[in-house]
């Protein structure tokens, strides 16, 4: 069930985000009647509320205090993929690239973008230990290297 | 007959050797004579001697005597006249010092004078041996140094030739080198500036597609 939860922390930052709002919610319930519906309300964003009031519409979340605390540990044991790209990516381009990651590798990945425009285009892409550079500035250095003496001759 | 020659002959040199023998008997006797009387005259002499030397012995006592008692009148005189020695004696002693030292200083000065001019002569002497000698040493330095330095001046030559060679060895390599490492330089700005030319003529679709493109190969190879 806190699968949905991945929704709402497609990245890192977002997962940040999401791991307050819990956190604010969770709050909210150990203080006065109705302060927890004006936390859904005011205090974290519409997409966030309308999935933890869906969440909790079943009866396995019939304990508000353990599904935050089990849904903050969820959010904890997802996998990060750490993406160097040459762009900075915004909602569509990130959607896009988490909805590959998430049919092609799984569920529960949250992605890592770092920004290095030298790349030129591409990747530099790292997972559970792994390391591969799919960059432009990569292929570009292959085959500077493969046609350095054809090159030097232009040169000279 | 020879018998006869023989028997007179015989005693010719018999009655020959007879005379003889006698004239020998007589000039025996005569020297003992004069033997005993030479003898006589010596003990005669010698007891007039010993008479003789007792009473020089006897005078020269008295003499002795003598001397010794003016001797000892003579020295308590001169004891006396000691004691009385007054200012006029050191007057004329200090007188006759300064005549000495005059005539001493005089002799000094003198000696100084002559020794003046013989150390100057020397001297001059020396000093024109030195010059010599000094000529002689620079002349052998000069030489040796000649020498010296016309072979310093071939193996310092010698040492530019091959420092010159190993520089330009050297300049070689390092030329090789720089130019190898402007040419990984000028494709490294190539590569830089190719890449960020091509990534920024990309659309944001593009560059979405080109990381799906990265994230299929990962995929691929396993990586993801």
């Amino acid at each position: 069930m806190y699968s949905e939860l991945n929704h709402l922390a497609r990245t890192e930052e977002e997962r940040d985000t999401l791991r307050e709002e819990l956190q604010a919610l969770s709050d909210a319930l150990y203080e006065k009647q109705g302060t927890f519906e004006d936390a859904l309300a005011h205090k974290v964003r519409p997409a966030t509320a309308e999935t933890v009031k869906k969440l909790l519409a079943a009866p396995e979340a019939s304990d508000k205090a353990k599904f935050f605390e089990n849904a903050a540990k969820a959010l904890e044991s997802l996998k990060i993929l750490e993406l160097t790209v040459a762009f900075d990516p915004k909602g569509q381009s990130i959607e896009r690239i988490w909805q590959w990651t998430r049919r092609n590798v799984g569920e529960g990945i949250i992605l890592k973008f770092t920004v290095d425009r030298s790349l030129g285009a591409g990747a530099i892409v790292v997972y559970q230990g792994k390391f591969r550079n799919y960059s432009l500035s990569r292929l570009l250095e292959d085959y500077f290297e493969a046609s350095k003496n054809s090159l030097a001759q232009i040169l000279s | 007959m020879d018998t006869q020659l023989l028997f007179y002959g015989t005693i010719i040199l018999t009655a020959l050797m007879g005379i003889v023998l006698g004239w020998v008997a007589i000039s025996y006797r005569k020297l003992i004579e004069k033997y005993d009387k030479i003898r006589t005259s010596a003990q005669e002499a010698e007891k007039g001697l010993e008479g003789q030397r007792a009473k020089v012995l006897e005078e020269a006592n008295l003499q002795a005597r003598q001397i010794i008692t003016e001797a000892q009148t003579r020295s308590g005189k001169l004891l006396s006249e000691a004691a009385s020695f007054g200012d006029q004696t050191k007057q004329l002693l200090a007188d006759e010092l300064q005549k000495v030292q005059a005539v001493e200083l005089g002799y000094y000065q003198k000696a100084l004078e002559d020794t003046k001019v013989q150390a100057q002569a020397s001297l001059g002497g020396v000093s024109k041996d030195v010059k010599q000698e000094v000529v002689r040493q620079i002349d052998a330095v000069r030489t040796s140094l000649t020498g010296e330095i016309q072979k310093a001046q071939v193996e310092t030559r010698q040492m530019l030739a091959a420092s010159y060679k190993k520089m330009e060895d050297e300049i070689q390599v390092y030329k090789v080198e720089r130019l190898k490492r402007v040419d990984e330089k000028i494709f490294e700005i190539l590569k830089d500036a190719s890449a960020k030319a091509i990534g920024k003529s990309l659309s944001l679709e593009d560059h979405e597609d080109v990381v799906v493109k990265a994230l299929e190969d990962a995929k691929r190879e396993h990586v993801l």
